[in-house]
């Protein structure tokens, strides 16, 4: 398992760069984040955000630069000095302690919520049937859920879809977040829960990296706030610098349309 | 979320707006669909009737062949013949159908060679091909190729017509569901591929906990095709003089030429086989269909087929 040294950053990525043949969508990421951080990355669509996310656990390959997680980079070996790919299966083992929540929920339609959310823990962490529905329960507690434990994600909207993607993504006790647009699927009255619960997880010390377009929830629950555009980080601070006094035009531009919008406020 | 039921509004309130209350409608009679039933089991009535006072059936010789040992030696010849068959074919294609979807050209390379030659040949020519597999080959060996024999067989001890059955019927079914659960693999949204991966769950993992549980839905219907298909096609083996039913049949009627009769005999447990098989398909199908409902209660089955309603359709 990865640990991270005390004080040295979770997640350090240095120059990632990544075409999809001769379209270049990361043009070199630099980007630091510290265990227990919020980071929410903002950017136009197709600014390479949602890729940049895909690289930290290596659902896509980048083409050159490094992304560590604590210790490790995943994908990867260092041994002898240089660094070696690694088998899909000791890449899945390295992957097991990032949770990830998806744009489209991708819940298991032929599994139960209760079934969704013990997969990984009983099959992959070895956890006790008992103990993995017992955390189960409890996670679904927190997302205002339990009384659908027995449901099929079918039977579920939009967003207890996604509170439960959540919670699934919780039961591994992750050490690492990623949110992938978790709410730009949703209708919009279904946005509101999703963006409560992630703001009591970002309350609660875990590291989360979060791709999304929620200017409201960038604002109040981001430690630090990431701009990206055209495959680069144009902009990073506080949230409140950002959103609240953007330097560069186009993040100027971009939250400009967001401006008029009411945000989703907490409850 | 939703409201309650709302208590309907008095009628009148709906006549005062110049409005009419659909759940007063009534339906129109069909007397078209009526006139259509009555027909069509009158037409039934007779034609059972036609066929069960038919004295050319001689339904007493169907009677008393029908549980004769020698037919229900080949009805289970026919039906292990199936069993077997089937289960090797499934089992060899499911590997098949991985190793074609597979990132390595080596696996998708020899797969899609397997599939083009078993299933671009007869399966008449396939089964005389491993009956008659000492010509071509006398003795058989396990070695390393221009090296060493580590062990030899003659072909003829190890090829009998039940090896050879086997190896015809399952070799060439193998072929088929390998393209059949393909089809069934490619049907999975690609996001639980991903989602899979993404928790770090393993190849093999991912296919037998996430994707096959979803491809079923559309890998069981073609497999029950292939099933009842594969009953009849045992049928094949009476070439290289396997006692099947038929073959068993053929042998009863050689001798004492009650042809149709003794054809009826076969037919009935080929439909009595198939019955079952339909029955066992439609219980795999609810079980792979669950999750697939919608939230309706108190609906079971509400998912309803996009043509149910065709006969309906004016």
């Amino acid at each position: 398992m990865t640990t991270s040294l005390a004080g040295a950053p979770l997640v350090r990525a240095r120059g990632v760069h990544k075409s999809y043949g001769a379209n270049e969508v990361l043009k070199g990421i630099d980007l630091d984040v510290q265990a227990g951080e919020v980071v929410v990355i903002l950017g136009p669509s197709g600014s390479g955000k949602s890729t940049f996310l895909r690289c930290i656990n290596h659902l896509e390959e980048m083409d050159r630069g490094s992304i560590r997680l604590g210790d490790e980079q995943i994908g990867y070996e260092l041994r002898g000095g240089r660094l070696r790919k690694l088998s899909a299966r000791a890449t899945a083992r390295q992957r097991s302690r990032i949770g990830m929540v998806f744009q489209q929920f991708n819940l298991y339609p032929h599994m139960t919520v209760l079934e969704n959310i013990v997969e990984a823990p009983i099959g992959i962490h070895g956890q006790s049937p008992g103990e993995a529905r017992c955390h189960a329960l409890e996670l679904l507690t927190k997302v205002g859920l339990a009384e659908k434990a027995a449901a099929f994600p079918r039977q579920l909207s939009g967003g207890q879809q996604q509170r439960v993607a959540i919670a699934r993504a919780l039961a591994i006790r992750p050490q690492l977040m990623l949110f992938d647009e978790p709410t730009s699927a949703l209708d919009p009255e279904l946005v509101g829960e999703v963006l409560t619960t992630m703001r009591d997880l970002a309350g609660q010390g875990l590291t989360m990296i979060v791709v999304t377009h929620e200017i409201g929830f960038a604002r109040d629950a981001a430690d630090r706030v990431v701009f990206m555009d055209d495959g680069r980080i144009i902009e990073q601070g506080k949230p409140e610098d950002v959103i609240g006094n953007p330097r560069q035009p186009r993040t100027r531009l971009f939250l400009s349309r967001f401006i008029q919008t009411p945000d989703v406020q907490p409850r | 979320m939703t409201a309650g039921a709302v208590p309907a509004p008095p009628l009148d309130e709906f006549a005062e707006a110049g409005l009419r209350d659909v759940a007063t409608a009534r339906r129109p009679v069909a007397y078209g669909r009526g006139l259509l039933w009555v027909a069509t089991l009158a037409v039934t009535l007779y034609l059972g009737w036609a066929v069960a006072h038919n004295k050319n059936f001689e339904w007493g010789v169907v009677a008393q062949w029908f549980t004769a040992p020698s037919i229900l030696r080949g009805l289970s010849v026919t039906l292990g013949l199936t069993l077997v068959s089937m289960l090797i074919g499934v089992a060899l294609g499911l590997l098949l159908a991985v190793a074609r979807l597979s990132d390595n050209r080596l696996p998708r390379t020899l797969s899609g060679l397997y599939i083009w030659i078993f299933r671009g040949t007869p399966l008449l020519v396939q089964l005389i091909f491993w009956y008659n597999l000492s010509l071509l080959f006398p003795a058989l060996s396990i070695g390393i190729p221009f090296g060493p024999t580590l062990a030899t067989w003659k072909t003829n001890d190890l090829i009998t017509p039940l090896t050879a059955a086997f190896a015809g019927l399952a070799l060439n079914e193998a072929a088929y569901m390998a393209e059949i659960i393909r089809g069934g693999l490619l049907s999975v949204d690609r996001g639980q591929y991903e989602t899979a991966e993404a928790f770090g769950m393993t190849r093999a993992r991912a296919l037998r906990r996430i994707i096959i549980p979803q491809a079923m839905r559309s890998i069981v219907p073609p497999t029950g095709n292939q099933l009842i298909s594969m009953i009849k096609a045992t049928s094949l083996v009476s070439v290289i003089a396997m006692g099947d039913l038929l073959y068993s049949v053929q042998a009863v009627y050689n001798r004492t030429f009650e042809v149709v009769p003794l054809l009826m005999v076969s037919v009935l447990w080929y439909l009595l086989i198939t019955s079952i098989l339909n029955a066992g398909q439609s219980a795999i199908e609810r079980y792979y269909g669950r999750g697939q409902r919608s939230a309706r209660p108190g609906k079971a089955g509400a998912v309803r087929s996009p043509v149910a309603n065709v006969g309906e359709a004016r």
